[in-house]
């Protein structure tokens, strides 16, 4: 991954720019506004923080619990250590019931594994029934939101894209490519042997997955076909079955601003003895890929606790201008920002950490309290650690720089010395309104970007004293 | 294969806790926290027929049509005009016992309908509507729940392009917290749930191409709910 490239990219692309605005800013009023209308909201967040704490602290226990009652219903769970594990178990069950053809629904897990190019290069065919993820599919690209993964596309890219992939004529409406999509995907979900999808929570006590969504896709794709297998991380637990009616209201209120979504299926192993539709078969693949290993340090323990509801993008001032390719992976956002560097190891994504401007915003926002800015601070200093430790010149003095601003910042004399002489030798570079435009590497790397506040002539200390003496007020 | 897939992500999770093998509920001394409380929108009881109006008003709020209706005859006479008024020409049906004690399959076949049987998708997808009989409704958010069973087939609610929904007035609860009191009730004197239950709040929408709401993208593109009082 390049995030300095990616996000330069991005930001010179005006269709992205116009794309980002408008889905952030309606996801953002919406998520507020039913916020503000669901009484005692603030409360809510605590409780739902409490439980996933709890949650898990007792993670084994709890999928333990999952899998004896997927078991009693019917289902069969298998366990995932990492993505290709999850590949070859999905990949095996629809070779052994001789399946041609999967329907997917929306999923970042599938998305975290590679399922599709796994399914593909096994001979079966993937189709992604979630429209936002068909019209990527079509395209070969990657989601860019959690929950609008095509919102970077205009609808001039998708008719174009339908004209070209599906033979369609060029429509323009909104109104006519979903229909068309829809007619596509009907046929798909009627022929296809087996659908996977992922799921939003997973719950203990009645070995039930929930998966929530608008399009109804998810539905079908786990009605229609004759198998059914979902994928599911396993920091998705709930305890108990009464956990949904705190933790739906507040996926949805702070995913779409919804009061709730169109659809919330509860499925609970396969079809029961006498029922006439519902797949004969249930599958749960339960993924690790490095999970434990975030689940092992208390510091960033709290990163899953996410429930994936995309608020943190939405209200985040860097991802409303980077968008979500920057982030290289998956996973988007400041949540992409603390989950990847952990998830694929922190020498794969060591500039996610830094990508944020600590605003809190996410945090702000976050259902389940996740303190961002503290899970970035602590990767943060693991890279930094791990830098120093592996050496290189730029390490070595970035390490000395930070000693030495240290020894002068400890020091009053030192430091009202050091103020004044950066006075006068700032005088070159000095622009008008009191700012320093461009300066020598390695300062360039902030003015280019943006100006530096030039220092002072009477430092502040020195203004305070001459105002409290004259009884001023600032 | 994933048998040791198995003991080995449980056994990091446990090392990642700091727990040995075997030390099990170690620390479970901090008890889980409750799910529902005091401020989580508790409302006054309201009566049946207020929850009925707060579901109405749910309802419109999610492009949903709402009817009211009582009395075997007048629930059929108002299935016959809906389906004329539309000129659906065929339909799938749900058999339970409430629908079945008011004939309506009957009498929709009496009007010259064409039934498609339910328990086959392809069929169910040549149904110019689905008719079920939702077992509860949340007024708060007008939400229709539905039920899998033998005689209630998910596919009714889903492949036809309209879907109309019976629900009696006294299976009306205010919100979902009392919905899942009543669910969890359920499941501690039963210790099972049906295979499916579905939360349906207005017809199939998404906004995945430019934000542009689209009705009926894979399901019904129209709501249609009949309070039964």
């Amino acid at each position: 991954m390049n995030f300095e490239r990616d996000s330069a990219r991005a930001v010179e692309d005006k269709n992205l720019q116009r794309a980002l605005v408008n889905v952030t800013d309606r996801f953002r009023a919406a998520r507020k506004r039913a916020s503000d209308e669901t009484p005692g909201w603030d409360a809510l967040r605590d409780r739902a923080r409490e439980i996933k704490k709890h949650t898990i602290a007792h993670l084994g226990d709890y999928l333990l619990q999952l899998e004896e009652n997927v078991g009693k219903a019917g289902g069969h769970v298998h366990w995932a250590r990492d993505g290709e594990e999850a590949r070859n178990i999905i990949i095996d069950i629809a070779r052994r019931n001789g399946v041609k053809s999967v329907v997917k629904s929306k999923s970042m897990a599938t998305e975290e594994i590679e399922l599709n190019a796994g399914l593909e290069a096994a001979g079966i065919r993937a189709v992604e029934t979630d429209l936002g993820e068909y019209i990527i599919q079509l395209a070969g690209e990657h989601p860019s939101h959690i929950i609008a993964p095509a919102i970077h596309k205009t609808r001039h890219d998708i008719s174009e894209l339908f004209a070209e992939k599906l033979g369609v004529p060029y429509l323009s409406e909104p109104q006519e490519l979903t229909k068309v999509a829809r007619e596509r995907l009907r046929d798909e979900f009627l022929g296809a042997g087996m659908g996977v999808s992922g799921a939003n929570f997973g719950v203990a006590e009645t070995g039930t997955i929930v998966i929530v969504e608008n399009e109804g896709n998810a539905r079908l794709t786990t009605t229609v076909p004759r198998i059914h297998v979902a994928l599911m991380g396993i920091e998705k637990m709930l305890p108990r079955f009464g956990d949904l009616s705190l933790f739906l209201p507040l996926l949805v209120r702070s995913a779409t601003g919804q009061k709730t979504s169109t659809y919330i299926s509860l499925i609970t192993g396969p079809r029961r003895a006498g029922d006439k539709d519902g797949p004969e078969e249930f599958h749960l693949v339960l993924l690790d890929n490095g999970r434990s290993g975030i689940l092992a340090n208390p510091e960033t323990r709290e990163s899953l606790y996410c429930i994936r509801c995309g608020a943190c993008l939405n209200n985040c001032p860097v991802y409303r201008k980077v968008g979500g390719h920057s982030y290289g992976w998956v996973y988007s956002g400041p949540i992409g920002a603390i989950i990847n560097p952990q998830l694929m190891g922190i020498d794969e994504a060591p500039e996610l950490p830094f990508a944020s401007s600590l605003c809190g915003a996410c945090r702000d926002v976050c259902p389940v309290k996740i303190d961002f800015p503290k899970v970035l601070l602590e990767l943060r200093s693991e890279v930094v650690t791990r830098k120093e430790k592996t050496g290189g010149a730029s390490a070595l003095l970035e390490a000395l720089s930070f000693r030495f601003w240290r020894a002068v910042v400890m020091r009053r004399k030192i430091y009202e010395l050091a103020l004044r002489l950066s006075y006068h030798v700032q005088r070159p570079w000095k622009a008008r309104g009191g700012v320093l435009r461009s300066l020598p590497y390695p300062f360039s790397r902030w003015t280019d970007e943006r100006d530096f506040p030039a220092v002072s002539e009477t430092p502040f200390r020195e203004r305070w004293k001459k105002m409290s003496r004259k009884g001023d007020t600032l | 294969m994933t048998t040791g897939s198995r003991e080995e992500i449980l056994h990091r999770i446990r090392k990642g806790l700091g727990r040995g093998e075997g030390a099990g509920h170690a620390d479970s001394e901090a008890p889980l926290p409750r799910n529902s409380g005091p401020s989580s929108g508790a409302r006054e009881q309201l009566s049946k027929d207020d929850l009925a109006d707060v579901f109405a008003q749910s309802l419109t709020g999610v492009n949903t049509s709402v009817y009211r209706e009582n009395g075997t005859d007048g629930i059929r006479e108002f299935i016959a005009g809906f389906v004329s008024e539309r000129g659906l020409e065929s339909f799938s049906i749900w058999e339970t016992e409430f629908l079945n004690s008011l004939g309506i399959k009957e009498s929709l076949e009496g009007s010259g309908l064409a039934i498609k049987s339910a328990e086959n998708k392809a069929e169910i997808a040549l149904s110019s509507v689905g008719i079920t009989e939702a077992d509860y409704a949340i007024a708060d958010t007008g939400t229709l729940v539905l039920l899998s069973g033998p005689e209630r087939p998910r596919g009714v609610s889903l492949i036809p392009p309209v879907h109309l929904a019976i629900v009696k007035k006294e299976n009306i609860v205010s919100n979902i917290e009392e919905l899942f009191g009543i669910v969890n009730k359920f499941y501690e004197d039963h210790k099972t749930t049906p295979a499916s239950a579905t939360f349906i709040t207005g017809p199939s929408r998404t906004a995945d191409i430019e934000l542009n709401l689209t009705l009926g993208v894979h399901g019904p593109k129209e709501l249609h709910v009949l309070i039964v009082c």
